[in-house]
């Protein structure tokens, strides 16, 4: 059993395909920036993920939580995808301020600057790392879907407040030199460029698309090797608590099978689940 | 450094980072399908699952 | 849910009365961040003074976090089980737990001010201006945080998972807070009104969050 199919294959081929395609794009065949010069190649990959971690993935992960949160629509399926879409979205994250810290080296010599921009998506990145913390914490899986949801909501809440007070922070009362940092990240984009990004946004929706699938169905997996467990340890301590002949009952591991059981007291009777 | 070399730098790092986040779902998804993998007749036994605590001590 | 709201809150701050907790340790454990401060920014050259509306609300908020742990600490071991057999109305309980801490934040904040005047040497300009920000301030860290704090409540983990989850969600509250702060301190007040209305729209969103989330939160499957 693989988290592989026919149509993981397919969009996968795909996202491949348009990657390198952007990457050729990017790298050769577009114009460097007048100001930046090459720099700016790397706006083809920060703004893909910024974008496809912000809009696309949290917002799955919100509408997801919502719709496990809804008693008409409440199944195991929005409570994996909710998480696969977080995972994968702060994968994204990650690489965009990894990129984002790379690209203002470059230019600005500095690793870190607090750009608006820049600034969201750190508070961002935190706020769902909280989320899939949450998602790790041992406990029945019901409560912990539900209790995963309404964090994901309440950081959904949070979001366009962080936006907006950590916009008005670095744009009131600012020295122009601060002014001249956002332009940094919003270079004049025309004609080869403007197409790469496009193409950047596309094949990164694909790879996100792929990621999420493969990840949910790993989900997927990872509870049914639980319930295959907690299945197992049950018909176990069935036959534990079996009499002698049936010592060797089936459902039970074939080493555990013995003709003289011990007393039962030792066993302390079958156990109900 | 180069504008070039940091560009490429995060080229590569995205390539690294992406490309092991794969190699691990990869690595995670064999490993469970090994454990949730349906066996032939009689109760499910998966061979690489742990026996419970205890269970051949006697 | 209003009655229960005022015997939560009634119940929270006579527990406190009683043992004391915020008073004898998370007090002196934000008295004591101050002046840890002050070692590590040398007052001497002027970084503290300027500073200090920032610094006095990353302390809030520390002391808002063991304040928060509190809360739920005071109830039985298994705390969300424990509130939910109560029968009390959920969105009572939020509101009454959310006011207690609110309550035990305002008296931290008005001894932490005036231990910011005093080891900081700053005028506490707009007097009026700052209690109101406060205030509000205030209620969106006791909402928020009691939010969080009853997903963390019972678990292992709470200590390290409740500070990971609470305090990104109130960097806009530290931002506009301090912001606020800063400009009624310059004289500025204008300024601290954009400041004061984020603060009022992220006080109302989590106490409505709150109210309608916490039934949901303290539910078993």
């Amino acid at each position: 059993m693989t988290t592989a199919s026919r149509a993981t294959r397919v969009l996968g081929w795909a996202a491949l395909v348009t990657l390198a395609l952007t990457a050729w794009l990017a790298l050769i065949v577009s114009p460097p920036d007048v100001t930046q010069k090459d720099a700016v190649r790397l706006l083809y990959l920060h703004v893909p993920t910024a974008w496809l971690a912000m809009y696309v993935s949290f917002g799955v992960t919100t509408l997801a939580s919502v719709l496990y949160l809804w008693r008409r629509t409440r199944s195991r399926f929005w409570d994996l995808a909710a998480g696969a879409s977080a995972e994968v979205g702060v994968l994204f994250i990650g690489l965009t301020l990894a990129v984002g810290s790379i690209w203002g080296r470059s230019t600005w010599g500095v690793w870190w600057t607090w750009d608006a921009r820049l600034t969201s998506t750190a508070v961002l990145f935190v706020l769902y790392l909280g989320y899939l913390a949450v998602r790790r914490v041992p406990s029945d899986p019901e409560v912990r879907s539900r209790r995963a949801a309404i964090v994901a909501l309440a950081a959904f809440v949070d979001v366009p407040l962080v936006h907006f007070s950590v916009e008005w922070w670095r744009t009131l009362h600012q020295p122009a030199s601060l002014l001249d940092e956002r332009r940094l990240f919003d270079p004049q984009i025309t004609g080869t460029m403007a197409f790469t990004l496009v193409l950047g946004v596309v094949a990164f929706t694909l790879l996100y698309a792929w990621l999420v699938i493969h990840r949910f169905r790993l989900a997927r997996l990872e509870e049914l090797a639980d319930e295959r467990q907690l299945a197992d340890a049950l018909a176990e301590r069935r036959a534990e608590g079996a009499p002698t002949s049936a010592g060797e009952s089936a459902g039970t591991e074939a080493g555990s099978a013995r003709v003289d059981a011990p007393p039962v007291e030792a066993v302390g009777g079958p156990v109900a689940p | 450094m180069t504008h070039l070399g940091y560009v490429l730098g995060g080229y590569l790092l995205t390539a690294a980072v992406l490309g092991g986040y794969v190699l691990r779902l990869r690595s995670r998804s064999r490993a469970l399908a090994r454990v949730t993998a349906p066996a032939g007749g009689g109760a499910p036994v998966p061979a690489d699952s742990p026996p419970p605590a205890g269970e051949r001590t006697r | 849910m209003w009655r229960d709201a005022g015997l939560v809150a009634v119940k929270d701050l006579r527990v406190e009365a009683r043992s004391r907790v915020a008073t004898n340790q998370v007090l002196p454990f934000a008295l004591v961040v101050l002046i840890l401060f002050a070692f590590a920014l040398d007052p001497d050259r002027g970084l503290l003074a300027r500073a200090s509306a920032g610094l006095f609300w990353v302390t809030v908020l520390f002391a808002a976090v063991l304040a928060i742990q509190r809360s739920f600490a005071l109830e039985a071991d298994d705390a969300r089980d424990a509130l939910r057999l109560s029968g009390l109305d959920e969105a009572g309980i939020f509101l009454g737990k959310a006011a207690a801490v609110a309550a035990q934040l305002l008296v931290l904040e008005a001894v932490l001010a005036v231990g910011v005047a005093v080891l900081y040497n700053v005028a506490l300009r707009s007097a009026a201006l700052l209690a109101l920000v406060c205030v509000l301030a205030t209620v969106g860290i006791a909402a928020a945080g009691i939010v969080y704090g009853v997903v963390a409540a019972g678990l292992r983990v709470r200590d390290t998972l409740l500070p990971l989850l609470v305090l990104p969600v109130l960097a806009p509250v530290l931002l506009a807070a301090t912001r606020a702060s800063e400009a009624a301190l310059d004289g500025a007040v204008s300024e601290a009104w954009p400041w004061v209305r984020l603060l009022t729209v992220f006080a109302t969103i989590y106490t409505v969050f709150g109210v309608v989330g916490f039934g949901p939160l303290l539910e078993e499957a």
